[in-house]
């Protein structure tokens, strides 16, 4: 009882730093309040203060403005990234799990092919394909991350395939497509919620790191990445200019990180006992 | 185990050569070649045809591959194409940076993570796993690379006790090496830490219920050495995996880090290979990386039945 309150108390934790993270992405895209990409030359390199209040970085640029429109794109790409992960994972572990035979036999020499490149190598080689930019490196992180969703929904599906439930719908004559969306769909949600949390936390990070890189949003565009990389040469003179957007990475990450692991509690049917 | 590790290899080569195609192709889509870099003066035509048919890029793709897994199979992965240096030498001298930094963090992660996560379960719900828990959260939200500037700002910066960039080789000098390394360790240790523990945790709980425990405990083990002889050997095979799949990202993905610390390393190399078009060296780096990977996840399973004598192959 004593660890369940301790839970909530986490999972509020993790609620709140999402949702003001969210809402900061929110107003750093609809009212930015100094503009991200305004040079100002009278100002450049200022230590925080009231006007700015995590200052200016070597152009004069607002460091609080770009970091809130940093959370937007970092955000953006990160649900963009989980969506196409779970459709492309999900639809062909799916199909892996249920037809088995030949389809999954390809589908698995896919995903090995896909898993033995290294994240970021397959990550350099795409967006040098495709040009970096935020669309790219969202197609790029999706791929890379769908391999654990695949293996994950097929493993899901081929223990449900042989419930009776399944077999049942089967046996009444309902196609194939109508039992995987009706019968075996909604019995991996659960699961599927809780593996797309910990994925959103590793595609904001994997986001950072390829910004940090120059693979990612492109300058002058802010992103927390690219901000860690600008103020990189310059931290030993302007400290703020890589604390305030790493800070803003860890808040983030931790508000998803804890909202999972409350998520992961919830959900597990076998942790629920503990509780 | 010998026929299993033989199988496993063969069934591997499908994928290798998958990805080796795969390579091969992608690189040569990518806008702008060797011959471009090299030449410099894209308007030069007459001098580009002549580096491009120095080079082999004369002929037809599919002739190219051919050409290239020809040499591949006897072991020659061909020189840098902007550089003209040995592709293998290049690839293995890089690594060697990338592995002594990626060993010594995954050791001192696993030596850190797994006490640490089967204490947590041990204690499960109690202050100390509650407090194990919330830092294991806490550092996995930390990205490695901020760690990495945050150190430097901290100690190579502000304080000037460890040099911020560079690399010597622990193997020429060792304790001019450990100085250089210490502040890349102690940034992929922070950022690797949080995964490990989380799932010696998990595992344990899961072994702590099971009925072995429970008889080890009634004929009076002491709760260490129930800890250590019965739940360790059950719990550790799917830490193992993923600890096999750490070492996996980060010898071919520490690139982030090695750009911090601006270490020599496969990372690196690989951003620079890709980025000058360096079609043989880029070609040459993910056939490496890929068969690594490989022989990693092949190496994890046949640890497997040293902790859980009830697998074999």
């Amino acid at each position: 009882m004593k660890y369940l309150v301790a839970l909530r108390f986490n999972a509020l934790i993790g609620i709140s730093l999402v949702s003001i993270v969210a809402i900061a992405a929110l107003a750093g895209y609809v009212v930015p309040s100094a503009d991200p990409l305004h040079i100002d030359y009278s100002a450049f390199l200022s230590p925080p203060s009231p006007a700015h209040p995590f200052g200016t970085d070597n152009f004069g640029r607002d460091v609080l403005s770009r970091v809130l429109v940093g959370a937007w794109s970092s955000l953006i790409s990160a649900f963009g990234t989980v969506v196409v992960a779970v459709i492309l994972g999900g639809t062909l572990g799916a199909v892996a799990g249920f037809f088995g035979g030949w389809v999954d036999r390809l589908i698995g020499i896919l995903t090995d092919t896909l898993m033995a490149f290294p994240g970021l190598l397959m990550a350099l080689a795409l967006i040098s394909i495709l040009g970096a930019g935020i669309v790219p490196m969202i197609i790029t992180l999706g791929v890379s991350f769908s391999t654990i969703f695949i293996r994950v929904v097929r493993s899901l599906v081929l223990s449900l395939r042989e419930q009776e439930f399944v077999q049942a719908s089967s046996a009444m004559g309902n196609g194939e497509m109508y039992t995987i969306l009706r019968h075996i769909l909604p019995n991996c949600i659960s699961s599927l919620l809780v593996l797309a949390t910990s994925t959103l936390a590793f595609a904001i990070l994997a986001e950072s790191a390829l910004s940090f890189l120059g693979l990612g949003v492109q300058a002058p565009n802010p992103s927390w990445g690219g901000m860690l990389a600008e103020g990189r040469g310059l931290m030993g003179h302007a400290p703020w200019l890589v604390l305030f957007p790493g800070f803003a990475i860890f808040l983030t990450l931790l508000g998803i990180n804890l909202v999972g692991d409350a998520l992961r509690d919830w959900l597990d049917p076998w942790m629920e006992s503990e509780t | 185990m010998l026929k299993y590790a033989f199988i496993r290899v063969l069934a591997a080569i499908p994928t290798l050569f998958l990805v080796t195609i795969l390579v091969f192709f992608f690189i040569r889509l990518v806008p702008g070649d060797p011959a471009a870099m090299l030449v410099g003066d894209i308007q030069n035509i007459g001098r580009l045809e002549e580096v491009r048919s120095s080079l082999g890029l004369d002929r037809t793709i599919p002739e190219q591959f051919v050409i290239w897994i020809g040499r591949v199979v006897q072991g020659d992965l061909g020189v840098s194409m902007i550089n003209k240096a040995p592709v293998l030498e290049t690839i293995l001298q890089r690594f060697a940076v990338t592995a002594q930094v990626v060993f010594i963090s995954v050791l001192l992660t696993t030596l850190i993570a797994v006490p640490a996560g089967m204490i947590a379960a041990w204690k499960q719900n109690k202050p100390a796993d509650n407090v194990i828990v919330i830092t294991s959260i806490g550092v996995m939200s930390i990205p490695s690379f901020w760690i990495g500037l945050t150190l430097i700002l901290i100690f190579g910066i502000k304080l000037g006790w460890l040099p911020s960039i560079g690399y010597v080789s622990l193997f020429e000098d060792f304790s001019a090496g450990a100085v250089y390394l210490i502040m890349p360790v102690i940034a992929l240790v922070m950022g690797e830490l949080g995964g490990v523990l989380r799932m010696t945790r998990a595992s344990t709980i899961e072994v702590m219920r099971r009925d072995y425990i429970t008889h080890a405990r009634a004929k009076g083990l002491s709760e260490g050495a129930v800890l250590a002889r019965h739940a360790f050997p059950n719990a550790f095979a799917p830490t193992l995996t993923v600890i096999g799949m750490v070492i996996g990202a980060l010898l071919g993905g520490a690139a982030v880090i090695e750009t911090v610390f601006t270490l020599p390393g496969l990372g690196r190399l690989t951003i620079e290979a890709i980025s000058s078009r360096d079609y043989s060296m880029v070609q040459g780096i993910l056939l490496v990386v890929a068969v690594i990977y490989v022989l990693i996840n092949l190496i994890t399973d046949l640890l497997y039945p040293l902790f859980d004598p009830r697998m074999n192959f």
